[in-house]
């Protein structure tokens, strides 16, 4: 029973994709931002388990070197972990002085775990105190639109993030969805059709590339 | 925590910032003008504002008087 308290206490839920981004104001290293401010354009919010840490700063290093790319993109990136703003800032510093790479995205100091437990970022299980490597995609309306979770242990996929965004842009540019392994340039998916007639009319239309009437792929 | 303090002398960014109030305008307005990110920019239109420097109506910033003898300076 009081292990099942704990648990609860420590792990408040995790956010629904589809649903409004839970909100906040923080401290970040570069002033209080609250959610609200990203509105209009994408954000990928990360957290990371420690500042001065051998795996967070490969994430550090390479969340920066696709950071441009993002911004080409309309995405920001904001990082968070429980740490001070002053652990923060000495540990940025520390990259670009050691590792020659500027980190010029916002980092939370979630001290008092609060946005960490409002995303559901702390796997007990794995560490109380640290949270996990989560990724929430939220959207220029603030909608939750992916989450992606890794364990302490292993490093994120940057292209695979990159991808993630082109993906759901291309999606809401077109309304269609994309395969495995999508890239852009490749086919998309149209939703399948949910009447017959619909499914009839699919299968009549020259400009798609259907295998049967719910398997339909077109060339943007 | 503000970190504009009205009684110190503005960085270049704050005065191009300051400078964009002189006609009254929404924070995507100013993004537009300076380039820098919306959050950003609506982080220092906060700060402008707690700090007396600019106010706000509506969804619009103008440069308050505080603010106009800071670009003056």
């Amino acid at each position: 029973m009081g292990d099942q308290l704990e648990h609860h206490q420590n792990v408040v839920g995790i956010p629904r994709l589809g649903m409004p981004a839970p909100q906040f104001e923080v401290a970040t290293t570069h002033g209080d931002l609250r959610l609200e401010d990203f509105k209009g354009s994408w954000l990928i919010l990360f957290s990371h388990p420690a500042d001065f840490t051998p795996v967070c700063t490969t994430e550090f290093i390479a969340f920066a070197e696709i950071h441009s790319q993002l911004r080409e993109m309309n995405c920001e990136l904001m990082g968070l972990s429980i740490d001070s703003t002053y652990s923060h800032i000495a540990w940025v510093r520390n990259i670009e002085e050691k590792m020659g790479v500027k980190i010029e995205f916002p980092v939370i100091a979630d001290l008092n775990k609060e946005t960490a437990m409002r995303y559901g970022m702390i796997m007990p299980s794995e560490s109380k105190t640290e949270t996990s490597r989560c990724v929430f995609v939220i959207d220029p309306e603030q909608v939750l639109r992916a989450m992606v979770y890794y364990p302490l242990t292993t490093g994120r996929n940057m292209d695979e993030l990159l991808r993630l965004i082109q993906a759901l842009q291309t999606t809401d540019e077109h309304q269609v969805a994309t395969p495995a392994n999508w890239r852009p340039g490749d086919k998309v998916i149209l939703p399948p059709p949910a009447t017959q007639e619909a499914a009839e009319e699919r299968l009549r239309d020259s400009s798609l590339e259907c295998t049967d009437w719910y398997f339909c792929k077109k060339t943007l | 925590m503000g970190c504009i303090d009205p009684n110190d002398p503005l960085s270049e960014a704050g005065k191009r910032l300051l400078g964009a109030l002189e006609v009254p305008r929404t924070a995507e307005e100013v993004r537009e003008l300076t380039g820098e990110p919306l959050f950003r920019v609506r982080y220092n239109l906060r700060e402008m504002v707690k700090a007396g420097l600019a106010t706000k109506d509506g969804e619009r910033y103008s440069v308050s008087e505080a603010g106009e003898k800071m670009l003056e300076r």
